[in-house]
C-alpha cells in the first residue's frame, strides 16, 4: 500500500488532499439534512404557529440556506469525482507502463520459468483490481468512514439512549449478514470451480471439434458436457440464490431496526425522558439508513481491499524481479562475425548439463551447420551467443573478445536470429520487417523483402505492404510468416546470422528459394544454421554434429559421409532409399 | 429476441413467474413501512399513546418480516430460474456445435464459439436474473411509492412529474455521450492486451533486435489512449451523481417548504412529512435502479444476438444418407474445386484447389506431395467429406460422397489430422470414444493393444495406469511425438477402408515413421492408404504419387516416372535427396 504512494507526485498529493476534503464535506450533508429536518419540526414550524401562522420568513431563510448547502455539497461531489478519475487513471497508466517496461527487461529465464497466463493475469486481472480500488473502493471507503463518524457524533449529541439502540441492533445485523456473507463466499467459490471445469471442457472440445467429428465421438462428449453443465447449474443456483437474498435480508433487517428506533424513541418522547422530541426521532430515522448501509458496505469492502492488496503484491513482485544485467561496456562496432567457443559448459538446472566443454570456431564469411537429434543442445548453443543465457564455464569470443565485455544491445544487433517459432506483431507487413532495424527506410525494407521472396506475395495482398499482420485473418500463410521473419532479420544486416531451424515450417521449394537468397546475402556474412533437414546444410562449409551436449563430429558433408559415423547414420536414416 | 430467448427458460417458467410476483409482494410490504412510521409518530408519539407506539412498532416489524420472507423466496426462485436458463442455453449451443460441419466451425472460429458458450452465456444469465428481479422491483417500488405520496401528500406528487423525467433525461444523455468513448477505451484495452501477449510470446525476438524501448513506447501510446478516453468519459459521467443528489435534495426542500405551510395550517403532520421524505428517496432510488437495469439490459442485446446466431445456425444432418457399399471403395475426384471463403460474400475468391481429377482404386497406396499452400491438407479434408466440394464431384464406390450417411463415412474413411488433438480423460477413452458398443466388441483390449503396437505407441503401457493414464487438457502431459502415435493408433483401431495421413508424423523420428509404415502395409493390406507429406521419403514408395502445385494436379505417377514428367517433383526431389540420386 505504501509503495503505491511512490506513484503519486506532489501535484497528486495536493489533489488527493482536496479529494479527501471534498468527500468529507459531501458526506456530512447527511448530517446536515437530518439536523435541518429536526430544526424544521422542533423549532421553525412551532415558531410560525406560535407567531400566528403568517410569518414564514424563518422557514424560507433556512430552506434557502439548506439549498445552498446541497448545491455546495454537489459541487464537492463533482470536484472529487473528477479529480479522482484523473488521479487514479494517471497512477494506473504509470503502473502499467512500468510493468511493461520492466517486463521487457527481464532475463529470458523469467519467461521460461513463469507461466504465460500468470504473467498476463498480472496485467489484466491484477491491474484491474488496482484500478477498481483507486476509482471506487478508496473514495467510497473515505466517504463511508466520514459518514459513520459524523452520524455517530450527531446521534450521540441528539440522544445517547437511542444511539445505544441503534448500535445494539447494528451488531445483530452485522452478525447475521456476516454469516450470510460467509455462505455466499463458499458458494461462489464452488460456482467458480465448476464453471472453470465447464469452461475448460468447452474450450477443449471446441478446439478439438474437428477431431471429434472425424471419430464421431459426439455422443460421449455430449454426455460429459451434460454432466458438467448440470454441476454448474447446481452450484450457480445455490450461489445466485444466496447472493440475491442479501438485498431483502439486509434491507428488511434495517426496517426492523427502524421500528426499534421509532418504538424506543417514541416511548421516551411520550414519557419525557432524555429530552426527546419528534424532530429528533425524525432525524434519527433519516440518519439511520445511511448509517447502517455505510457500515455494512464498509464491512463488505474488507474483501475488496484485501483483494487489491494481493493484486498489488503480485504487481510489485513483477516489478521487483531483477532485470537482465548488462555489465558490458564495450560497444561492438563493425562486427565481422568471428565466433569462438572455448570449452563452453552450460546447464539450466545445476547437475543436468546441456552443453559440455564445447569448443569450435566460426570463421568470418563461412556457413556452419549444427546437426543433432532433438535435445542435443543446438538451440541452447545458439542462445548463448546473444547472451540470453550466460555460460557456466569457458568463454565465447566474438571477434576475439569475450562477449561479456560487449553491451548486450550491440552484441544482439550484431547477431541476427531467425527463430523456429515465428513471432510477428500486429502491425503492417512493412513495420514487421522494419522491426529488425528501426532506421531502415521503406526502400531498404522492400529490398530486404525482395531478397527473401516476401515481395512476391506481399504485392499480391490486398493492401500490399500496408497489410496488417494479425492472427490468422490476414491471408498470410505459415510459410509466408516465416519468410517475413527472415526479411526482418535480413534488414538488420547482422554480421552473424543465426538460423534456428528457421525453415522448418517452410516447404522444400520455398526453402530452396530462401537458401538461394540467403546465399547471395551471406557472401560476406558469417552464419550458423540449425536444422533437421540435412539437405539445407549440405552446402555448409563446416558441419558440427552435437549429441548430448558434446561435439561428436565436425567436417563438411563429404568428409563426414566418408567417416561413416553419426552423421552418416543420421543422413541415411532420413533419406534412405526404399527400394 | 426476448421471446426467442424465453424459450430457454423451459422447465423453470414457474420459478420465473414466482420470482417476479414475489418481488412485487416484497416491495408492497416494504413500501408500507414509512406510512406506519408516520402513524406511529402522529397517533402514538404526538397523541401520547404508548400502546399505539407499540402496536405500530409491531406492525412495522411484521411488515419487515413478511417482506423479508417474500424477498428471500423470490431470490431463491430467481437463482434457480436464471441458473436453469443458462444451463438450457449452454446445452442447446453445445448440441448445435456438435452438429457443425468443418465449414461452420471455420465460419464462427473456435475462440468465438468458446466465448459465446462461456462469457456470453454467463452475462445473459446475469441479465436474466436482473430482468426477473430488478425489472419488477424498480417499477413496483416506483408505483407503490408514488401511490403513497398521492395518498399522503396529494398534489405534491407533481414535483416528481418534473424532476424524474429531468433526471432520467440528463443521466441517459450523459451515458449516451460517453458510450462512444467507452468503446474506444475497450478497443484500447484490447490493443494493450494484444501488445502484452505478443511481447510475451515474442520476447526473444524483441531482445534479439534490441527493440525493448520501441515496444515500450508503443505500449505507452496505448495506455495514453486509454487514459485520454477514460478520463474524458468519466469526467463527463461524474456529473451524473451530483446531479442526482441535487434533484433528490431539491425535492426534499420543496416538500419541506410546502409541508411546513400545511402543518401550520393544521392539515398535515410531522409524521407525514417524514414519510414523504422516505417515499421521495425511494422514488429516486427506483429511478436510478431503472436506469442501471435498462442500460445493462440494452448492453446484453448484442450478447443475446451472438448466442442466438450460433443456435440458429443451420446445419445439415447427413446421418440418414445412403449406406456405404463395402466392396468397392474407389475414391474418385471429378473436376473438383474448393474455396474456403465460399460461405462469405466471397471477398477472397481464390480457390484452395481447382479442377482436380483423379481416381484412387480400392487398396492402393497413394502419396500426395507438393509445396506448402498447394492444397494438400484441403485434399485430405475433401476426401473424407469434412468439407464439401464447391464445384465438381467426389464419389466413393461410385456414389456421390455427399449422399452417403455421415456415420458410415466416418467409420470407413479416417483422417489422421496434422494437429494431433487428444482430450482430457484416459488414454482408453481417447481411443475408444465414438465407437458403438457393437463396434467395440469383446476383445477390445486386445485390439487396442494391436493398434498401439502397430502405431509404435507401446509406451502407453509404461505410463502410470497404462490405458487408464489420465491425460490433461488437450493431452499436454505427453510429448508431441507420443500424441501423434496415439492419434495414429486411434485411427487404426477403427479398421477403416480408407486411411489418410495428413502430415501426421512430423514429430516422429524417421526410423519410427518407417516402422509404422511397414506395420500399416502388413496389418491393413486391403485398405487404401493415403500419405500426405512434404517429404519425398514419406511418399517415394507409394504405388502412385499425386503432385500438387498451386491447388492443381501437376502430375500423377510413380516416383521414377515423375522425375521426368514433373518439374515440381524433380525440384523437391533434388532439394531433399540431392542431384546425385537422379
Amino acid at each position: 500500500m505504501k509503495r503505491l504512494f511512490s506513484y503519486f507526485d506532489k501535484r497528486h498529493i495536493l489533489r488527493l488532499t482536496v479529494v479527501v476534503i471534498c468527500i468529507t464535506l459531501n458526506s456530512l450533508v447527511t448530517v446536515a439534512a437530518s439536523l435541518f429536518l429536526k430544526a424544521l419540526v422542533d423549532k421553525y414550524i412551532p415558531a410560525v404557529i406560535s407567531s400566528g401562522g403568517t410569518d414564514f420568513h424563518g422557514i424560507l431563510v433556512i430552506c434557502i440556506q439548506m439549498m445552498g448547502v446541497y448545491l455546495f455539497s454537489a459541487l464537492c461531489a463533482l470536484t472529487y469525482n473528477r479529480l479522482m478519475v484523473d488521479i487514479s487513471q494517471t497512477i494506473i497508466k504509470r503502473v502499467r507502463n512500468d510493468m511493461f517496461h520492466h517486463l521487457q527487461r527481464l532475463p529470458i529465464k523469467y519467461f521460461d520459468q513463469n507461466e504465460y497466463g500468470d504473467i498476463m493475469s498480472k496485467f489484466t486481472n491484477d491491474a484491474v483490481t488496482l484500478e477498481d480500488f483507486l476509482t471506487r473502493t478508496f473514495p467510497d471507503a473515505v466517504s463511508f468512514i466520514i459518514t459513520i463518524t459524523g452520524v455517530l457524533i450527531t446521534m450521540l449529541f441528539l440522544s445517547p439512549l437511542v444511539t445505544g439502540v441503534v448500535l445494539l441492533s447494528l451488531v445483530g445485523i452485522l452478525l447475521s449478514t456476516r454469516f450470510l456473507g460467509k455462505k455466499n463466499k463458499q458458494n461462489f467459490m464452488r460456482q467458480q470451480k465448476t464453471m472453470g471445469a465447464l469452461n475448460g471442457f468447452t474450450e477443449e472440445s471446441v478446439e478439438g471439434l474437428k477431431t471429434i467429428k472425424v471419430f464421431s465421438s459426439e455422443k460421449e462428449n455430449e454426455q460429459s458436457f451434460d454432466k458438467l453443465n448440470n454441476n454448474l447449474y447446481g452450484t450457480t443456483k445455490k450461489a445466485s440464490s444466496y447472493a440475491n437474498m442479501m438485498m431483502p435480508i439486509t434491507g428488511n433487517l434495517g426496517n426492523v431496526q427502524y421500528a426499534l428506533i421509532a418504538i424506543f424513541g417514541g416511548v421516551l418522547a411520550i414519557k419525557g425522558i432524555g429530552g426527546l422530541t419528534i424532530g429528533i426521532i425524525a432525524a434519527f430515522l433519516q440518519m439511520n439508513k445511511s448509517f447502517t448501509s455505510s457500515i455494512s458496505q464498509l464491512a463488505n469492502m474488507v474483501n475488496a481491499i484485501s483483494q487489491a492488496k494481493a493484486g498489488m503484491g503480485r504487481i510489485f513482485n513483477l516489478l521487483d524481479e531483477e532485470e537482465e544485467t548488462d555489465e558490458g561496456t564495450l560497444v561492438l562496432e563493425n562486427p565481422k562475425g568471428h565466433i569462438e567457443f572455448k570449452n563452453v559448459s552450460f546447464s539450466y538446472v545445476e547437475g543436468t548439463p546441456i552443453l559440455k566443454e564445447v569448443s569450435f570456431e566460426i570463421k568470418p564469411g563461412t556457413k556452419v551447420a549444427l546437426v543433432g537429434s532433438t535435445g542435443a543442445g543446438k538451440t541452447t548453443l545458439a542462445s548463448l551467443i546473444g547472451r540470453f543465457y550466460d555460460v557456466d564455464e569457458g568463454e565465447i569470443l566474438f571477434d576475439g573478445v569475450n562477449i561479456k565485455e560487449y553491451t548486450k544491445e550491440s552484441l544482439r544487433l550484431a547477431a541476427g536470429v531467425v527463430l523456429q517459432d515465428v513471432n510477428l506483431f500486429t502491425e503492417s507487413l512493412l513495420e514487421n520487417i522494419r522491426f529488425g532495424n528501426r532506421e531502415a527506410t521503406d526502400e531498404q525494407c522492400i529490398s530486404a523483402a525482395k531478397a527473401t521472396n516476401v515481395d512476391a506475395f506481399a504485392t499480391k495482398l490486398s493492401d500490399g505492404y500496408a497489410t496488417v499482420i494479425t492472427g490468422n485473418l490476414s491471408g498470410v500463410s505459415g510459410g509466408q510468416r516465416q519468410l517475413i521473419s527472415i526479411a526482418r532479420a535480413e534488414v538488420a544486416e547482422p554480421a552473424l546470422m543465426i538460423l534456428d531451424e528457421a525453415t522448418s515450417s517452410v516447404d522444400t521449394r520455398t526453402e530452396l528459394l530462401i537458401n538461394e537468397s540467403l546465399d547471395t546475402v551471406m557472401d560476406d556474412r558469417t552464419s550458423l544454421v540449425i536444422a533437421h533437414r540435412l539437405s539445407t546444410i549440405r552446402n555448409a562449409d563446416n558441419i558440427i554434429v552435437l549429441e548430448n551436449g558434446e561435439i561428436v563430429e565436425t567436417g563438411n558433408h563429404d568428409e563426414l559421409m566418408n567417416k561413416k559415423g553419426r552423421y552418416n547414420e543420421l543422413y541415411t536414416l532420413a533419406f534412405e532409399n526404399d527400394n | 429476441m426476448l421471446k426467442r430467448l424465453y424459450k430457454y427458460s423451459e422447465g423453470y417458467k414457474r420459478e420465473t413467474y414466482l420470482a417476479s410476483i414475489l418481488v412485487v409482494l416484497e416491495i408492497f410490504f416494504d413500501v408500507l413501512i414509512p406510512y406506519i412510521i408516520a402513524r406511529l409518530i402522529d397517533d402514538g408519539v404526538t397523541g401520547g399513546s404508548v400502546r399505539l407506539v407499540h402496536i405500530y412498532g409491531a406492525l412495522i416489524i411484521a411488515a419487515s418480516v413478511v417482506s423479508l420472507v417474500f424477498g428471500a423466496f423470490s431470490a431463491k426462485c430467481a437463482g434457480k430460474a436464471s441458473a436453469g436458463f443458462a444451463a438450457n442455453l449452454r446445452a442447446a449451443m453445445y448440441e448445435k456445435i456438435l452438429h457443425f460441419s468443418y465449414r461452420d466451425i471455420d465460419e464462427f472460429s473456435a475462440s468465438s464459439i468458446v466465448t459465446r458458450m462461456t462469457t456470453d452465456t454467463n452475462n445473459l444469465r446475469n441479465s436474466y436474473l436482473m430482468l426477473v428481479r430488478i425489472a419488477f422491483r424498480a417499477p413496483s417500488m416506483f408505483i407503490f411509492s408514488v401511490a403513497m405520496v398521492i395518498a399522503v401528500g396529494g398534489k405534491i406528487v407533481l414535483i416528481y412529474c418534473v424532476l424524474i423525467p429531468l433526471l432520467v433525461a440528463v443521466v441517459l444523455s450523459l451515458m449516451k455521450a460517453t458510450r462512444e468513448k467507452y468503446k474506444k477505451v475497450y478497443a484500447a484495452y484490447d490493443k494493450i492486451n494484444l501488445k502484452i501477449a505478443e511481447n510475451l510470446r515474442g520476447i526473444r525476438v524483441v531482445k534479439s533486435f534490441a527493440a525493448e524501448d520501441r515496444e515500450s513506447k508503443k505500449f505507452e501510446e496505448s495506455t495514453q489512449e486509454v487514459y485520454d478516453n477514460f478520463t474524458s468519459a468519466e469526467k463527463l459521467l461524474a456529473f451524473s451523481f451530483p446531479f442526482m443528489q441535487i434533484t433528490v435534495n431539491t425535492s426534499l426542500i420543496i416538500i419541506s417548504w410546502i409541508a411546513s405551510h400545511w402543518i401550520v395550517a393544521g392539515t398535515f403532520t410531522p409524521g407525514e412529512l417524514t414519510s414523504l421524505i422516505s417515499y421521495s428517496m425511494q422514488i429516486f432510488m427506483s429511478a436510478r435502479l431503472f436506469i442501471t437495469v435498462s442500460s445493462s439490459i440494452a448492453q446484453s442485446q448484442e450478447t443475446a444476438r451472438r448466442c442466438l446466431e450460433l443456435i440458429d445456425h443451420e446445419v445439415e444432418d447427413k446421418s440418414n444418407g445412403d449406406s456405404f457399399d463395402e466392396k468397392n471403395y474407389d475414391l474418385k475426384f471429378d473436376d473438383v474445386s474448393f474455396n474456403y471463403f465460399a460461405y462469405k460474400d466471397a471477398t477472397d475468391s481464390s480457390n484452395a484447389i481447382s479442377n482436380v481429377s483423379f481416381n484412387i482404386k480400392s487398396g492402393e497406396t497413394i502419396g500426395v506431395i507438393g509445396p506448402t499452400g498447394c492444397g494438400k491438407s484441403t485434399l485430405a479434408l475433401l476426401m473424407a467429406n469434412l468439407y464439401e466440394a464447391t464445384d465438381g464431384k467426389v464419389t466413393l464406390g461410385g456414389k456421390d460422397i455427399n449422399g452417403i450417411s455421415s456415420t458410415d463415412l466416418r467409420h470407413n474413411v479416417v483422417v489422421v489430422l496434422q494437429q494431433s488433438i487428444l482430450f482430457s480423460g484416459t488414454v482408453r477413452d481417447n481411443l475408444v470414444n465414438g465407437l458403438s458398443k457393437a463396434e467395440q466388441g469383446e476383445d477390445l483390449d486386445e485390439r487396442i493393444k494391436t493398434a498401439l503396437t502397430l502405431a509404435k505407441a507401446e509406451f502407453v503401457y509404461e505410463l502410470e495406469g497404462g490405458l487408464d493414464y489420465d491425460l490433461s487438457q488437450s493431452g499436454t502431459n505427453l510429448s508431441g511425438g507420443q500424441r501423434q502415435r496415439i492419434c495414429i493408433a486411434r485411427a487404426l483401431l477403427r479398421n477403416p477402408k480408407i486411411i489418410i495421413f495428413d502430415d501426421s508424423t512430423s514429430a516422429i523420428d524417421a526410423m519410427t515413421e518407417k516402422a509404422i509404415r511397414e506395420n500399416l502395409h502388413k496389418s491393413l493390406p486391403d485398405a487404401t492408404k493415403i500419405f500426405i507429406s512434404q517429404r519425398i521419403a514419406s511418399v517415394k514408395g507409394c504405388d502412385r504419387i499425386i503432385v500438387l502445385d498451386n491447388g492443381t494436379v501437376d502430375a500423377i505417377g510413380e516416383s521414377k516416372e515423375l522425375l521426368n514428367t514433373s518439374k515440381v517433383y524433380a525440384d523437391i526431389y533434388s532439394t531433399q535427396i540431392g542431384g546425385a540420386a537422379i
